[in-house]
């Protein structure tokens, strides 16, 4: 797209914005992608199919692609941040940078939390969801998973940190790629049959480090100081320029010798 | 194989573990590098100073060209050496280790 037509396109959006805020509908950025931010979350919906206050719910009425565009604060642990529910395939979520804050702070090496419920970061969970992606951005202290996805799910450039269960986990033929999972209560990341792990590392999760179903692959990936095994896959999957280290307890101790 | 799940990379049946540093698993308890399910292939891996057994096999399962030292208990139970492997100090290529 040229410089202008984008310029265009880009007043076109903002005219359309301006005429959508005058009648209250959904928030879009620029390019038609669904604004979620702490003002309409926590306040009065961000968007169609979203009722007041958390979790923001995602049920694809409004459209498929979406973005943070400020840091989402949840004060309880039983509360998730964002619900996809419904029948959704396709739908991406860009934390544009911005995090995901929840209640929950973890220690040690491996993690020990303050407190654990089921309050998620990101779930897309059910048989009629599928192929949700979540990228750039970081989701701390959740009371549940950071995110737990159903198949064909990707997550990309996302942190995942201090969370009282796993920091991710993912159905059949999902796609994991530079992510981390650190100090999380349960288990780093755990992903079903046929998935995709390249550049992930898990340090000081509670349980196993990385863990992968059935016809796995795990690529160019880190395990480090978890508390369970650092890199466990099922049958016909391929570990292939990991780093599996010190996992399996009290892995600090191993320093001071 | 430990039950405790503490091991460097636990791989189910027919896995390929490949090119990987397994280094110092199993500090709270024993913890193998590498602990393998049925027919698994252990290739070119650095397996270093585990608390249990560097390289475990359940049953079949074949290694080769891996560097396996300071391992607490063995540097290798079951499975088929086939060649290049290094265990412990020897100062030679093993075809077989130990």
């Amino acid at each position: 797209m040229s410089v202008i037509a984008h310029g265009r396109s880009r007043a076109l959006a903002a005219a359309w914005a301006a005429f959508g805020l005058a009648l209250g509908a959904d928030a879009r950025a620029a390019d038609g992608v669904l604004e979620i931010n702490q003002t309409c979350a926590a306040g009065a919906g961000c968007f169609t199919g979203d009722t007041p206050g958390f979790p923001v719910q995602i049920t694809g009425a409004a459209g498929r692609s979406y973005a943070l565009t400020s840091d989402l604060f949840v004060a309880d642990i039983d509360t998730r941040a964002i619900l996809a529910s419904g029948t959704i395939r396709g739908i991406t979520i860009d934390l544009g940078g911005f995090t995901i804050q929840g209640p929950v702070t973890c220690v040690g090496q491996p993690a020990s939390c303050t407190a654990n419920g089921i309050g998620s970061g990101i779930q897309a969970l059910g048989p009629t969801l599928s192929g949700v992606t979540v990228r750039n951005g970081t989701i701390r202290g959740m009371g549940g998973n950071g995110v737990a996805l159903s198949d064909d799910c990707v997550v990309q450039q996302v942190n995942l940190v201090e969370n009282a269960d796993s920091g991710a986990s993912g159905g059949i033929g999902c796609r994991i790629e530079d992510v981390s999972a650190v100090r999380n209560g349960a288990g780093g990341i755990g992903v079903t049959q046929r998935s995709f792990l390249r550049r992930v590392v898990a340090r000081a999760n509670g349980t196993v480090g990385i863990f992968a179903s059935a016809g796995s692959e795990v690529q160019e990936s880190v395990a480090v100081d978890n508390g369970g095994d650092g890199i466990a896959c099922q049958s016909g999957c391929s570990v292939q320029t990991a780093t599996s280290r010190d996992n399996g307890g009290f892995a600090r101790r191993r320093y001071c010798r | 194989m430990s039950a405790n799940g503490d091991t460097g990379i636990r791989p189910g049946t027919a896995s390929l573990v490949i090119e990987n540093t397994i280094v110092a698993n199993g500090d709270r308890v024993a913890g193998e590098g590498v602990a393998c399910g049925t027919g698994c292939r252990v290739h070119g891996n650095t397996v270093r100073a585990n608390t249990d057994t560097g390289l475990d096999f359940s049953l079949d399962g074949a290694y080769t060209d891996n560097n396996i030292t300071a391992n607490t208990l063995l540097p290798v139970s079951g499975g088929t050496p086939r060649g290049g492997n290094f265990c412990d100090g020897t100062g030679v290529v093993a075809a077989a280790c130990p």
